[in-house]
């Protein structure tokens, strides 16, 4: 490995990196976690905006521990995406996020020939992200983390402070909710009919 | 196969789709985040050089090598006060003087306060005419 690259080292070498000055540090854990953060914080928010508001934030916190960062102790992905989600719980409580995100999911257009042209990629992609838009909190991330961000049950435990058992617990409860939901809009958008 | 076709809590379908929905982070977005960064980052890095001590002239390296202004202040005060001793002595050191050194009362005492250069008047005559 050639001493000079950088990438090669994992998160918390970087930080280190970062803290003692070095600015590739500083671009290369940019360009390595800022579209990891989007797009966990997107799931979550469902709306583009406000992702790459709660980005800047969670980074920005990142940035001002740095220094006193303790090596080890937990990983940098993990801190953030706990950061991420906190930031996203605290939008979407604030009564942001959430509509906007339903407002910007594409509606299937009426006159389409059949359900399979209007359940397309996309259209399974906004139509999943509105089911999970109905979850509670901590099912949402807990079924995000797992499924859409595909990290292991005790990853998310550590993310989300709590026990492996419990985070399969919710995972199962928010797949059952979404199952619910996603099955509800399959039947108020008609695609039942053929 | 259609997603009518699928069982209700078959989501996988839905989650592979959902993976690459995500929109990517614009460049410009990219970007700015890269210089917060970096500007968090002048704000606590150490400068890569670190500043030398200013060095010590003659008097600096006399003062340092004497303990500092503290033992100089001391060794002057000192000074003055032997230089002080030295020009107006107080009244008990002549008598000490005169006790130890000047006279003798004894031959023995004598012995010791042979005068063997007689030709140099150093002695204490403090005690002559008294």
């Amino acid at each position: 490995m050639p001493f000079d690259d950088l990438t090669l080292l994992d998160d918390d070498a970087l930080l280190l990196l970062y803290s003692a000055g070095d600015p590739a540090a500083a671009r290369i854990l940019t360009e390595r976690l800022a579209p990891r953060v989007h797009a966990h914080a997107w799931r979550l928010l469902g709306d583009a905006a406000e992702a790459e508001d709660v980005t800047q934030e969670a980074l920005l916190r990142l940035w001002k521990i740095a220094p006193d960062w303790r090596q080890g102790e937990a990983k940098v992905t993990t801190w953030l995406y706990r950061v991420t989600a906190n930031l996203a719980t605290d939008r979407l409580r604030r009564g942001r996020g959430r509509g906007v995100a339903l407002d910007a999911i594409p509606e299937p257009e009426d006159g389409q020939p059949s359900a399979e042209a209007r359940m397309q990629e996309a259209d399974r992609a906004a139509a999943l992200q509105e089911a999970l838009a109905t979850l509670p909190d901590r099912q949402r991330q807990a079924v995000v983390l797992r499924h859409l961000d595909g990290l292991a049950n005790p990853d998310i435990a550590a993310i989300m402070d709590l026990g492996v058992e419990a985070v399969e617990s919710l995972v199962a409860r928010g797949k059952r909710g979404l199952a619910a939901a996603l099955s509800g809009m399959k039947e108020s958008l008609g695609y039942n009919d053929d | 196969m259609t997603d009518h076709d699928r069982k209700p809590d078959d989501l996988d379908i839905y989650f592979d789709a959902a993976r690459s929905a995500a929109p990517a982070l614009s460049p410009a977005a990219l970007d700015r985040m890269t210089a917060q960064a970096l500007a968090v980052q002048k704000e606590f890095a150490a400068p890569p050089v670190a500043r030398r001590a200013p060095r010590r002239g003659l008097l600096g390296q006399l003062l340092a090598t004497l303990g500092g202004w503290p033992a100089v202040a001391g060794l002057a005060t000192a000074g003055v006060a032997g230089i002080w001793i030295g020009a107006t002595p107080p009244a008990m050191l002549i008598n000490i003087a005169v006790d130890v050194g000047a006279v003798s009362d004894t031959a023995e005492d004598d012995l010791y306060l042979v005068d063997t250069q007689p030709a140099y008047v150093l002695s204490l005559d403090l005690t002559e005419g008294s």
